[in-house]
């Protein structure tokens, strides 16, 4: 590991580095913040960057550091949240014209922890608008670009994130994950992202899109890191009455942390993989090879009810969503648009005028599948075919450790490929829907890059465990980190970290 | 299904989003589209299956039930585009003014 330049290192090692007396606080931010400055206008990442709070935050730490109280575990390590995250008097306006300039009241819970363990925040990122959307092109002011090719979308809807993470403009960044939202951009611009299990990390703070699926959820750039951060994130807040009576996540024991042989994996069975992209197969098979060469025992499963999960999902969550975004009409938060004076005319005219289309389609699905007549045809049968979902994991874990499949059918697709196509954009959800369904702890992990006609374009492979198994997970994550003969691939552009 | 143009029309008469007929034309489409293809759910047999209604693994979660000082109030309401000292002010819903 060099340390000539703080960029590119995770976020333990910067921690280190900084407690050895290697960098400041301020030259690791400023570092930093040059790269955002370096890479932003053209990627589109950050939505905005707070440079002086960030750099007087470092200075602050820095005197700590000098009068020996400084030792959190994210001690100076710069940090990026998505735009849907409440911090006290910053914007908060969830990539949406209605939430426009709408300052935050309070801090939410996991953000508070992450400044209490010493974190700097270096600003907030662009998301599709209330975290509707696979492609990061559904946001009210910016479009996040793929890092690997900027002609692609970066996914989403943590899109911004993943993008800043993927380019180390910080190590650390906090998405939301409702169906895929972390973990399929993790995997289009190769980098890790970690859905915990529903429960693991308070919401209070979090805007809410989906209330039963929404989890707030880490990219990092190193396996390590994602342990790091679900350390300091989880355990139990009473402000959330979703949030898990169970002390903050506990990485396993070393011994337990190198085990892999017998670990049975299974390797997600299913029709539909004739729809993933060849070279993705080929992508994840590897890294299966590789684990199975470390000792994991591969077996084939299957999700009976798996090819029911997109629609299951789009019923669960646009009603939920329908629901959620029910109170922004102008009264209570954010942008009004007056119309013609009446109440109602207020209400309609601020909720025509000021959400985008994919916000308005979503909540249209969603009231349509609760109205009366349709409702137990749609969101009551959605809500029984979930459980059918929850119940196929089950046995399933009776015979495996972990699931594996693919996070995305294929790499990042071309900006505009999908936008006028809601219905393929959703399908594109395929193999992260379900497990969001059931609960369940989910990691993508950077599995390789393509070689083809393409390009060379990163490719995810996601495991998914029972509940409360990550650290299961991130056991096989690190495990296929440390084999890699080489270290991460780092997007082309990013000249200066090679 | 119904006349779709007529139940999203409903649809979105309830969650009062002021359709036009732009928006129909633009975003209908799509969410028929979808419906369609979403259909597959109904041919399951779920009889006898209960409902997922979240993902939790809690049962009931109770906190004591006690009075707090709370300070967000003034807060709260400054985030609204219009308020009078602890109010939101909104147009009156009959008669006009606010």
């Amino acid at each position: 590991m060099s340390l000539a330049a703080p960029l590119g290192l995770s976020a333990r090692a910067l921690r280190e580095a900084i407690l050895a007396g290697s960098f400041s606080v301020l030259e690791v931010t400023e570092a930093h913040l040059a790269q955002i400055a370096k890479h932003n206008s053209e990627l589109q990442a950050f939505q905005r960057v707070d440079a002086e709070s960030a750099l007087a935050r470092a200075r602050e730490l820095d005197a700590a550091l000098a009068r020996g109280e400084g030792n959190g575990p994210l001690f100076g390590v710069p940090v990026a949240l998505k735009a849907n995250m409440c911090v006290q008097g910053m914007e908060t306006n969830c990539g949406s014209r209605i939430l426009e300039g709408y300052i935050a009241p309070y801090t939410a819970s996991f953000v508070q922890k992450l400044l209490d363990a010493g974190a700097v925040l270096l600003g907030v990122t662009e998301m599709d608008e209330f975290a509707m959307g696979s492609s990061g092109e559904n946001s009210a002011f910016g479009c996040p670009r793929n890092p690997w090719d900027t002609q692609l979308t970066a996914g989403g809807s943590s899109s911004g994130a993943a993008v800043a993470v993927a380019t180390r403009m910080v190590p650390i960044a906090l998405g939301s994950d409702t169906g895929g939202s972390v973990r399929q951009p993790a995997a289009f611009c190769g980098i890790y992202g970690l859905k915990p299990t529903y429960g693991r990390i308070s919401r209070y703070g979090l805007v809410a899109f989906g209330s039963s699926l929404d989890q707030v959820s880490p990219f990092a750039h190193t396996a390590g890191d994602l342990e790091l951060v679900l350390e300091v994130l989880s355990g139990l807040d009473e402000r959330d009455s979703t949030s898990l009576p169970l002390p903050a996540f506990e990485p396993e024991r070393p011994a337990e942390a190198q085990r892999l042989v017998g670990l049975k994996v299974g390797v997600l069975k299913h029709e539909l993989n004739a729809d993933v992209a060849p070279e993705v197969l080929v992508q994840c098979q590897a890294q299966l090879e590789r684990l199975e060469a470390m000792g994991a025992e591969l077996m084939e499963i299957e999700l009976p009810h798996l090819s029911y999960a997109i629609p299951t999902y789009y019923v669960v969550a646009t009603a939920e969503a329908s629901s959620n975004l029910g109170r922004y009409d102008g009264s209570l938060f954010g942008k009004r648009i007056e119309g013609d004076g009446s109440l109602t005319g207020m209400f309609e005219a601020t909720r025509n005028g000021a959400f985008g289309d994919e916000v308005k389609r979503r909540i249209l699905l969603g009231t349509y599948v609760l109205s009366a007549g349709y409702a137990e045809a749609w969101y009551g049968k959605a809500q029984r075919v979930r459980t059918l979902l929850r119940r196929d994991y089950a046995a399933a874990f009776e015979a495996v450790d972990v699931l594996a499949s693919p996070t995305a059918p294929t790499t990042a697709f071309r900006l505009g490929a999908k936008k006028e196509d809601a219905l393929a954009m959703y399908l594109s959800d395929l193999f992260t829907v379900p497990a969001s369904l059931a609960g369940l702890p989910a990691l993508s992990l950077p599995a390789g890059l393509t070689s083809n006609d393409t390009g060379c374009l990163p490719v995810g492979l996601q495991l998914v465990g029972p509940a409360l198994s990550e650290g299961r997970l991130l056991r096989l994550a690190r495990a296929l980190e440390s084999s890699q003969t080489s270290a991460l691939p780092i997007p082309p552009l990013c000249t200066e970290i090679r | 299904m119904n006349d779709p143009k007529e139940l999203f029309k409903r649809a979105a008469d309830l969650a009062r989003m002021g359709w036009t007929e732009a928006d129909a034309a633009a975003l209908e489409p799509q969410v028929e589209a979808v419906l369609q293809a979403f259909q597959v759910i109904s041919e399951l047999d779920v009889e006898g299956v209960p409902p997922t209604l979240g993902a939790t693994l809690l049962e009931d979660v109770k906190r004591q039930d006690l009075p707090r000082p709370s300070d967000l109030a003034a807060r709260l309401v400054e985030g609204a585009p219009k308020f009078r000292e602890d109010c939101f002010v909104v147009p009156k819903a009959i008669g006009g003014e606010e």
